[in-house]
C-alpha cells in the first residue's frame, strides 16, 4: 500500500471516534442511569460510521457508487445529530428544545427523502467522477454532477444544531459554578466547532466552491478529544474524591472512638437516634445502662420500652416538642433495663434538622442519676421528718453558735428560725446552768452522745421548763465531728403527771382500803403487788405474805391450776377476765369467790398492770348448782324421749335438741345446737320444707299439726314423722323461736305402703284371673284383624302376582293393613297395661273415655252374651283423679257381672246401662245396671266380702277386690237393686284438682 | 242377589274383614256379595242363589249359628263355610251338625280358604245336578196312573207277573200291559235300571 495515508488517517479517525464511543458505552453499562454516556457513545460509533463512508466515497469507481454510498451515509449521520443533541441536552441540561427538536426534525426529513430520491439527497444526477489528486500522489474520487435544492434542509438541519448547543451552553455558563463551566465549555465549543467545521464545509462543497471529498468525521474528532479529556479529568477527580472520604471515615471513626470512651469515662450514654429509619445508634456505655445486648439492633419502640410505664406518656410528649420546636430536649426519667431494676436517667438530647426544617435525627446523652435521686430522696424525706418533728433539732457548730432550727423548737422555745440561726444556743439556757451545758458540749465534741438528759431550759419569754436534751455529734465525710445537733423534748407535762400519778395512788390506796370488796393490784410482771384491807380481813394473812405470788397458798387445790391458767391468758392478751375459785378464809373454810380483773392503762395508754375485785359469792353459788342439777335432770327426760325435741330461733338455728334429733342426724346434741337443718340434712327439699314451717308457726303465732312428713337421716335413711311446732313468745309476743316435737311413724308408714303393695299384688291377681276368664272374647278381638292383614297381605301377594299390577289398589290394602295392625296392637297394649304388675298411679284422666275403651275391649263378650250396651256419658264431665289400670279392672269386672247376671234372661232383653254423672257432692259417678234377677236382701250384704260368690266357678274375689281399689283410690263402691229388674253397680271417684294456672 | 256364577256371600260385622276376604277372593276371580250382618243376608236371599254363604260366628243381633239354623229352615242349598275368631268346640260341633262345610279359625290362610271355597262350590253345583235329576225321575213318575204305580212298587218288590195280578185281583195280561207302560213312562231299559230309578226317586217295595 503505497498510497494510504488517506484510508490511514480515515480509519484512525473512525478508531479513535470507536474507542472513546465504546469507552462510554461501557461506563454507561455500568451506571444505566447516566444516559448522556449513552448518547455520547452512540454519536462516536456514529462518527466512526461516517468516517468509514466518506472513506468508501473517496475510492467509489462508479458514480453509481458513490450514488449509493453517499445515499447510505445520511443514515450514521442521522443518528449521529440525533445522539449529539440528546447528549448536549443531556449534559448540559439545558438549551431550546424547539432548537434540538427542530435540527433532529429536519434531520429526519433528510433521511426520508434521501430514501426518496435518485440517487441521493444531494443530488439530482451524479454524471462522473472526478479524480482529484491530492499532495503524496493520491487521488480521491469527487462526484460531478447536479446539486439539489433539497440537500439545503441538511445545512438547515445543522444550522439549527449549532444555535441549539451555542444556547444551552450559555444557559449552562451562566448557571455552573467555575469548575463546572470548563468542562461545559469544553463540551460545547468542541460540538459547536464540528458542527462549523462539518457542516460549512459540506456546504463549500455543494456550492462547489471547494473540490474535496466530504469531511464530516474529522471534526469530531475534537468533540471525541474533548470528551476523553473530559474522561481523564473525571477520573482523577473521583479518586481524589474517594481519597477524601476514606480519610473522612478513618476520621468519623476516630472520633466515634473518642467520644465512647469519653462517655464511658463520665459515665454517661451518648446516642443517636435517626428520625428516618426510627433507629437508635447508642454507644456501649449506654447498651449497658438502659440493658440492651451487645448485638441487638435498637428501634425506638425498643428504646421506649425500657422506660418506666409512668414516665413514658410525659417523655414521648417531651420529644414530640422537641421535634417540633427544634428546642434542646433535657428531662429526668426512670428506665426499667431489666425487670424488677430501676434506674433514673438524666437526659439532654438535641435534634439535627434538614435544610426544610424537617427533624433529621436527635442525638444526645444519657446519664445514670440514681445514686442522685436516691439521695435526694432520703435527704427530702429527712428534711421533712426534722421539719415536722415536734421535737425540738437544733444544729449547733463547734462554738455553740445555732445553724439550724426546726419548726418543733420554734414550737418549744418561741423563738422564730431566724432570730436563733447565727446565735448562741445559750440563750436558752438559763445562767445557772450554763457550765452544766459547756460540759455537755465538751462530751460531744469529744465523740460521745448524750442521751436523754433531763434539765432546766428558758423560754424565749423568760419562762424555764423541764426538758430532755439529746446530744450527738455531726461527722464530716472525712470523719471530722464539725457540729452537733441537739434534740429537745418538752417534758414539763410529763413532769407535772408523775406528780398527780404518785398523788392519786396514795388516795387510790387509802379508798381501796375501805372498800367493802376485796382488791388486788399486779405491776407489769404479773406479780401481785398490792391487796387491799378487806382481802387481807378475808385471808387474815398479812400483806407481806400475799404479794407476789403469795396469795395462791390460798386458793382450794382443786381451783388452783384453771385459776392460774385463766390469769395467765387474760394477761398475756391484756384482756378483762372473770373466774370463779375457792379461797380460803381466815376460819380455814374455802369460800367460792368471784374475781374480776381488768388491766391497768396510764392516761396515755401504757400498761400498768392488773387490777381486780372479788366477792364471795359462796351462798349464790349453791343455788346455781341446784338449777344445774334441775338442768340436768330435764336434760335427761328429754334425751330418754323417743320422740325428736327441739327448738329452733328465726335463723333457724337450734337452740334446743334432745338425743333422738342428735341420733337422726348422728351426732352430738352439743354439736346441734347453733347449727341449722341445712348445715345437719343433706336434703334440701326437706330444709326448704322445716323452715318455711318453722317461720309461719313463729309468724301466725299458730300452732302447726304436720300429719306426715319425712326427714332424711345422716345415713341417708328416710324417716316419717308427724310433728307438732308451736311459737315460743317473748315478753313482747313476738314469737322468737319455734319448739318441736315429733313421733317417727315410719313403722306406721312401712305398714301401710306394705298394705298398699299387697293391695296392688290382690288387684293384679284378680285382674289376670278376670283377663283368663275374657280371653276367648279378647282372643276374638285381636283375631279380627289379624285375619283382615293376612287376607290383605295374601290379596296383595296375589294382584301383584299379576301381569298388570294396579298399584293403587296395592296402595290401598297396605294402608289398610297398617290400619289393621295399629287396631291389633291398641288391643294388645291395653291387654299389656292391664295384666302388668304395677303401684298405683293416681293422675288425672278422663273417666268417659276409660268407660268407651273398656266397653270396646268387651266388645266380643257383649256379643257373645248378646248383651246390649247402651252408653249415657256425661258431656263436659270433670277429669277424675284415679290409677287408670285399676279403674279399668273395676269396670271390666262390673260389666262382666251384668252380662252374667243377664244370661239367664231371655234374649231381646238383655241390655245393660253404663251411665257416668257427677254427684251433688261434686264427685265422679259411674254407673252399670243390668236387667237381670236382681241381687236378693241378704245377699246384698255380703255381696262385697272376700269368697262370697253366686256364680259356680267364681272365686268370689272380683267385687272384694272392686271394692278395695275403689277405696284405695278414695272413692265409695256400693250395689242397689232397679225399681223396676235388675241391679246397678255404682262407684265414685274424686275430681282431680285442678292445677292452679 | 245374583242368581246366575258362583257366589261366596260373606256375613261379618266387621267391615275391614269383609273388605279384605271380598279382595282375596276378588283377585282369584271369584265372584263376592258382602253383608254386614244375619239380618241384611236374609233380607237379600233368595232360592235362585248359587255358591256359599262365609259366616262370622259373633256377630250382633243374629249371630251365625241362628242365621244357620234360619237359612236350613228355608232349604237353603248353600253350603256354610263358618269363620271365627274364638272357635270353642261346642259352637263348632253344633255348626258342623247343622251340615257346615268347615269351621275356619281366624286368621285363616288364604290358601285353606279358597280351597274351602272351591269345594263349598262344587258340593253345591253337585247338589244343585242331583236335584235336577231327581225332579226329572219324581215328573216321570208323576205320570204314572195309581194302578201302574202299585205295578212299580210289586215290580220292584221282585214279584212276578202272575203273583201280582193275584194280589190285585187281575189277570196276568194285564199286569203284563201295566208293566210295559211303566218300563215306557219312567224310560227304564231294564228291571234293574227300573229298580234303581224307583229307588232314587224313594218310591218304597210294596209289601
Amino acid at each position: 500500500m503505497n498510497s494510504s495515508w488517506i484510508t490511514i488517517s480515515w480509519s484512525a479517525v473512525a478508531a479513535c471516534c470507536l474507542t472513546v464511543g465504546l469507552t462510554y458505552a461501557l461506563i454507561w453499562f455500568r451506571r444505566p442511569g447516566w444516559i448522556a454516556h449513552l448518547a455520547f457513545a452512540i454519536a462516536a460509533v456514529s462518527a466512526a460510521a461516517v468516517a468509514t463512508g466518506e472513506l468508501a466515497l473517496m475510492h467509489a469507481q462508479t458514480p453509481q457508487e458513490f450514488g449509493t454510498v453517499m445515499r447510505w451515509i445520511h443514515v450514521p449521520i442521522f443518528t449521529l445529530v440525533v445522539a449529539s443533541v440528546a447528549f448536549v441536552r443531556l449534559y448540559l441540561g439545558g438549551g431550546s428544545l424547539w432548537l434540538a427538536g427542530g435540527a433532529c426534525a429536519l434531520r429526519l426529513a433528510a433521511l426520508v427523502l434521501n430514501f426518496h430520491l435518485e440517487p441521493n439527497l444531494n443530488f439530482s444526477e451524479i454524471t462522473a467522477l472526478e479524480q482529484v489528486p491530492l499532495f503524496g500522489g493520491e487521488t480521491v474520487a469527487i462526484a460531478v454532477g447536479t446539486v439539489r435544492p433539497a440537500t439545503r434542509i441538511g445545512e438547515l438541519s445543522s444550522l439549527l444544531f449549532l444555535l441549539f448547543v451555542a444556547h444551552a451552553t450559555f444557559q449552562f455558563w451562566r448557571r455552573a459554578d467555575r469548575e463546572e463551566k470548563r468542562d461545559g465549555l469544553l463540551v460545547g465549543a468542541s460540538f459547536a466547532l464540528f458542527v462549523i467545521i462539518a457542516a460549512g464545509h459540506a456546504a463549500l462543497l455543494h456550492a462547489g466552491l471547494v473540490r474535496t471529498p466530504y469531511m464530516i468525521s474529522a471534526p469530531f474528532v475534537l468533540v471525541v478529544l474533548a470528551m476523553a479529556c473530559k474522561l481523564s479529568s473525571d477520573m482523577a477527580r473521583s479518586m481524589r474524591m474517594s481519597e477524601q472520604l476514606k480519610a473522612r471515615e478513618a476520621e468519623l471513626q476516630l472520633n466515634r472512638q473518642r467520644i465512647e470512651s469519653a462517655a464511658a469515662a463520665a459515665q454517661s450514654a451518648i446516642w443517636e437516634w435517626d428520625i428516618a429509619s426510627n433507629q437508635v445508634w447508642i454507644t456501649e456505655q449506654g447498651r449497658e445502662l438502659f440493658g440492651f445486648p451487645h448485638d441487638e439492633v435498637i428501634t425506638l419502640p425498643r428504646f421506649q420500652a425500657t422506660l418506666h410505664p409512668d414516665d413514658r406518656a410525659r417523655i414521648r410528649e417531651a420529644v414530640a416538642q422537641s421535634l417540633i420546636d427544634g428546642q434542646t430536649f433535657e428531662r429526668e426519667f426512670r428506665i426499667v433495663p431489666a425487670p424488677g431494676r430501676m434506674r433514673w436517667v438524666a437526659t439532654r438530647g438535641m435534634v439535627d434538622i434538614d435544610g426544610d426544617g424537617k427533624p433529621l435525627r436527635m442525638r444526645g446523652l444519657s446519664i445514670d442519676v440514681t445514686e442522685r435521686k436516691r439521695n435526694q430522696e432520703s435527704i427530702g424525706m429527712l428534711a421533712a421528718i426534722v421539719k415536722s418533728s415536734t421535737e425540738a433539732i437544733i444544729g449547733q457548730d463547734l462554738n455553740g453558735i445555732v445553724s439550724s432550727w426546726n419548726a418543733g423548737a420554734e414550737t418549744i422555745f418561741g423563738f422564730a428560725a431566724d432570730e436563733m440561726i447565727g446565735h448562741p444556743v445559750s440563750r436558752l439556757i438559763p445562767p445557772d446552768l450554763q457550765p452544766e451545758e459547756k460540759e455537755l458540749l465538751r462530751r460531744v465534741l469529744r465523740g460521745e452522745r448524750v442521751e436523754h438528759y433531763e434539765t432546766t431550759r428558758s423560754r424565749k419569754d423568760g419562762t424555764l421548763f423541764a426538758v430532755s436534751v439529746s446530744l450527738s455529734p455531726i461527722l464530716s465525710s472525712g470523719g471530722r465531728i464539725i457540729a452537733a445537733s441537739e434534740i429537745v423534748r418538752d417534758i414539763s407535762e410529763r413532769k407535772l403527771a408523775d406528780a398527780a400519778l404518785r398523788e392519786s395512788e396514795s388516795r387510790f390506796r387509802a379508798m381501796a382500803d375501805s372498800a367493802p370488796v376485796m382488791i388486788w393490784m399486779t405491776g407489769r410482771d404479773k406479780l401481785f403487788t398490792f391487796f387491799n384491807q378487806a382481802w387481807l380481813d378475808f385471808t387474815g394473812r398479812q400483806i407481806e405474805r400475799e404479794i407476789g405470788d403469795g396469795w395462791f397458798e390460798g386458793i382450794h387445790r382443786d381451783d388452783l391450776t384453771a385459776c392460774l391458767e385463766t390469769f395467765g391468758r387474760a394477761f398475756d392478751g391484756r384482756c378483762q377476765f372473770t373466774m370463779e375459785y375457792r379461797l380460803r378464809r381466815a376460819d380455814g373454810a374455802y369460800r367460792w369467790v368471784l374475781d374480776t380483773g381488768a388491766p391497768r392503762l396510764s392516761p396515755d395508754g401504757t400498761f400498768l398492770g392488773y387490777i381486780g375485785s372479788c366477792l364471795d359469792i359462796t351462798g349464790r353459788r349453791r343455788s346455781a348448782e341446784l338449777l344445774q342439777q334441775e338442768r340436768a335432770y330435764l336434760r335427761q327426760v328429754i334425751d330418754v324421749d323417743p320422740n325428736l325435741i327441739f327448738a329452733k330461733d328465726r335463723s333457724g338455728r337450734f337452740t334446743l335438741a334432745n338425743q333422738a334429733v342428735a341420733d337422726v342426724y348422728g351426732t352430738t346434741v352439743d354439736n346441734i345446737v347453733g347449727k341449722t337443718d341445712a348445715e345437719l340434712n343433706p336434703n334440701a327439699a326437706e330444709v326448704e320444707r322445716f323452715r318455711h314451717v318453722d317461720l309461719q308457726v313463729m309468724d301466725t303465732l299458730k300452732e302447726q299439726f304436720i300429719a306426715e312428713e319425712t326427714i332424711t337421716t345422716a345415713a341417708g335413711k328416710v324417716l316419717w314423722l308427724q310433728t307438732v311446732k308451736r311459737p315460743i313468745v317473748d315478753e313482747q309476743g313476738v314469737a322468737i323461736q319455734v319448739l318441736g316435737s315429733a313421733t317417727d311413724i315410719t313403722q306406721r308408714k312401712r305398714a301401710e305402703f306394705e298394705l298398699a303393695a299387697q293391695r296392688n299384688e290382690l288387684a293384679h291377681l284378680a285382674r289376670v284371673a278376670m283377663l283368663g276368664e275374657l280371653s276367648g272374647s279378647l282372643a276374638h278381638e285381636l283375631n279380627q284383624p289379624l285375619m283382615a292383614i293376612l287376607a290383605n297381605a295374601q290379596a296383595a301377594q296375589r294382584f301383584l302376582a299379576r301381569q298388570d299390577v294396579n298399584l293403587d289398589e296395592v296402595r290401598e290394602i297396605l294402608q289398610d293393613i297398617v290400619n289393621d295392625d295399629k287396631r291389633a296392637g291398641e288391643v294388645i297394649s291395653g291387654l299389656r297395661l292391664l295384666l302388668r304388675k304395677g303401684e298405683m298411679m293416681r293422675q288425672p284422666l278422663d273417666v268417659n273415655l276409660v268407660v268407651s275403651d273398656v266397653l270396646r275391649l268387651m266388645r266380643s263378650d257383649l256379643l257373645n252374651s248378646n248383651v246390649i250396651a247402651n252408653i249415657e256419658l256425661m258431656a263436659g264431665l270433670p277429669p277424675g283423679q284415679a290409677d287408670r289400670v285399676q279403674l279399668q279392672q273395676v269396670l271390666i269386672n262390673l260389666v262382666a257381672n251384668a252380662c252374667e247376671a243377664m244370661s239367664a234372661v231371655d234374649h231381646p232383653a238383655r241390655q245393660m246401662i253404663v251411665r257416668t254423672s257427677l254427684t251433688i257432692d261434686g264427685e265422679i259417678c259411674v254407673s252399670v245396671s243390668d236387667m237381670g234377677p236382681g241381687i236378693s236382701a241378704q245377699d246384698l250384704n255380703r255381696l262385697f266380702d272376700p269368697f262370697f260368690t253366686t256364680k259356680q266357678h267364681g272365686l268370689g274375689l272380683g267385687l272384694a277386690v272392686c271394692r278395695t281399689i275403689i277405696d284405695g283410690q278414695g272413692g265409695r263402691l256400693w250395689a242397689t237393686n232397679n225399681t223396676t229388674c235388675g241391679a246397678s253397680f255404682h262407684f265414685t271417684l274424686p275430681v282431680a284438682a285442678m292445677e292452679a294456672a | 242377589m245374583n242368581s246366575g256364577a258362583q257366589t261366596v256371600f260373606i256375613v261379618d260385622d266387621d267391615a275391614s274383614i269383609l273388605k279384605a276376604i271380598s279382595r282375596l277372593l276378588g283377585a282369584d276371580g271369584i265372584p263376592v256379595a258382602t253383608f254386614d250382618s244375619a239380618r241384611s243376608f236374609l233380607a237379600a236371599y233368595h232360592g235362585a242363589a248359587r255358591g256359599c254363604v262365609l259366616l262370622d260366628v259373633t256377630m250382633p243381633g243374629l249371630n251365625g249359628i241362628e242365621l244357620q239354623d234360619a237359612l236350613n229352615a228355608r232349604n237353603c242349598a248353600l253350603p256354610v263355610i263358618f269363620l271365627t275368631g274364638n272357635g270353642d268346640i261346642p259352637t263348632t260341633v253344633q255348626a258342623m251338625k247343622h251340615g257346615a262345610i268347615d269351621f275356619l279359625t281366624k286368621p285363616v290362610d288364604g290358601v285353606t280358604l279358597l280351597a274351602t271355597v272351591r269345594q263349598a262350590f262344587a258340593q253345591e253345583a253337585a247338589g244343585r245336578a242331583q236335584n235336577a235329576e231327581l225332579a226329572l225321575l219324581k215328573a216321570r213318575l208323576e205320570s204314572l196312573t195309581p194302578r201302574e204305580r202299585e205295578v212299580l212298587g210289586h215290580v220292584i218288590a221282585g214279584r212276578l207277573n202272575k203273583q201280582i195280578a193275584d194280589t190285585l185281583g187281575t189277570t196276568e195280561k194285564t199286569v203284563k200291559v201295566h208293566r210295559a207302560r211303566v218300563m215306557e213312562k219312567m224310560q227304564a231299559a231294564s228291571i234293574a235300571e227300573l229298580v234303581r230309578l224307583a229307588g232314587r226317586a224313594g218310591v218304597v217295595p210294596a209289601a
